[in-house]
């Protein structure tokens, strides 16, 4: 099981998974420091196929290239600091939540069945004024047939080693860990939540040790609410 | 704007460019060559600097282009895509972590992938046969070897594919040059996908170990 997602590290490498294949590798990747070191070593060795084929490209574009850069911002590198949204402030949200029917429970393997469910709902999440800038665009994916869930982020900054990012679930009796995971070399991470979602409550991510930790310390990166 | 590789160096090293290269004096900051050099330039962009985007852009937009364009095929939407990619660059250079990488990885790994991305919509959009594509992948695959006899690093890189066998080469020119996925490789081809997936991974084991000889 653990080969055959090992097997796939080169043709991720080479950007020719086909799309379900990618999501679980991604998801295989985020927990897998072997694979991350044999996708970075590929893309390396791959520099020298593309330099063979180089090609001048027009002088306009260079103009063009040049001047949408001078008005073009630049991602933020990560963690800017200010205002914290306080885990209180988190669960005081959960008051103005709907109620949410159903009882969610996390399951191996299910990232791709949930990401190819076409009824599967979507809850996007937003950055905290924490999180702004350490991801693109992420968002909790439910399936009702699966009865499972599975957070979709992109544009994440890595954490090194030492760190990861955490899952939680915040209920009125506070956050509860729902997995750890790291983004892909690309940034890309699909990962099922953890746990018991029910009556409505805020997805969240921290940034945390190695390993994850039973309750929360670092700020809230990014929450999503969970509305049916 | 000079040739974006020959300030690389590798058409006058003989060897791989980025890995053995002759700065110029002027924007050579360290003991370490091009790789360091281009390290040094991305996280100088990533840190606002507009004039190290400039430099880096003429030192890398001959990889970049002729990536795009050999995985498209197409002159205007390379075009198109060549500058979503420096604008890309642009703004994900902040996140851009030497430690992980070296930029000219970073970049054509960024690079491939929109290449890649634009050719599978494209396929979406056009729905192109099997048929079509195949014969386009015999046309672009004798490409390939004419314009990777043009310089000396295109012909290393071609003496290394040499060395792979000739199934687990074209398995990997199709997936890298032609932004084929190994499913679509094995309907080329008429092969399980299980043998695609095999070809590809010995060949990039193997082109791994010959490369890292020529270092």
């Amino acid at each position: 099981m653990s080969d055959e997602l090992h097997a796939l590290a080169p043709g991720f490498a080479l950007d020719a998974l086909d799309e379900l294949e990618q999501a679980r590798f991604i998801k295989h990747l985020t927990e897998c420091l072997p694979c991350q070191d044999e996708v970075a070593a590929i893309q390396e060795k791959l520099v020298p196929l593309a330099l063979a084929v180089e090609e001048a490209p027009p002088a306009h574009i260079r103009d063009r290239v040049l001047a949408a850069v001078d008005t073009a911002p630049q991602e933020t590198p990560r963690r800017p600091k200010n205002t914290r949204l306080s885990w209180l402030l988190a669960a005081a949200a959960i008051a103005v939540l709907s109620v949410f029917g159903a009882t969610l429970w996390g399951r191996g393997g299910l990232v791709d069945s949930v990401l190819g469910d076409p009824a599967a709902l979507t809850f996007e999440a937003m950055a905290t004024e924490a999180g702004t800038g350490v991801f693109d665009t992420a968002s909790v994916i439910y399936s009702e047939q699966y009865a499972a869930a599975v957070l979709v982020i992109d544009g994440l900054a890595s954490v090194g080693m030492e760190r990861t990012y955490e899952m939680w679930l915040v209920g009125d009796t506070g956050p509860i860990p729902a997995g750890t995971f790291r983004p892909a070399p690309d940034g890309n991470a699909s990962v099922e939540i953890e746990g018991e979602l029910t009556d409505g409550l805020v997805f969240a991510v921290t940034e945390e040790l190695a390993g994850g930790v039973p309750s929360p310390t670092g700020e809230i990166l990014l929450t999503a609410r969970i509305d049916t | 704007m000079t040739f974006a590789m020959t300030r690389l160096g590798y058409l006058d090293s003989g060897r791989v460019a980025w890995l053995t290269v002759d700065l110029r004096p002027s924007t050579s900051p360290g003991p370490d060559g091009g790789t360091a050099e281009i390290d040094n330039l991305l996280t100088q962009v990533g840190a606002g600097s507009r004039e190290a985007f400039a430099r880096l852009y003429d030192t890398v937009a001959g990889a970049v282009f002729g990536l795009i364009k050999r995985v498209l095929r197409d002159h205007a939407m390379s075009e198109e895509v060549m500058q979503e990619v420096m604008l890309e660059i642009w703004r994900q250079a902040p996140r851009y972590d030497p430690d992980r990488g070296t930029a000219l990885a970073w970049i054509l790994t960024m690079t491939h992938r929109r290449a890649v991305d634009r050719v599978r919509s494209e396929q979406a959009t056009r729905d192109r046969t099997a048929k079509v594509a195949a014969a386009q992948a015999e046309v672009a695959h004798d490409i390939v070897v004419e314009s990777a006899l043009k310089t000396v690093a295109a012909a290393e890189v071609r003496t290394a594919l040499d060395r792979l066998g000739a199934a687990q080469r074209q398995a990997i020119e199709m997936a890298y040059y032609q932004g084929l996925t190994q499913s679509q490789i094995a309907d080329l081809l008429d092969i399980p996908l299980g043998t695609v997936k095999t070809r590809i991974r010995d060949g990039m084991i193997l082109l791994r170990q010959v490369l890292g000889q020529m270092r």
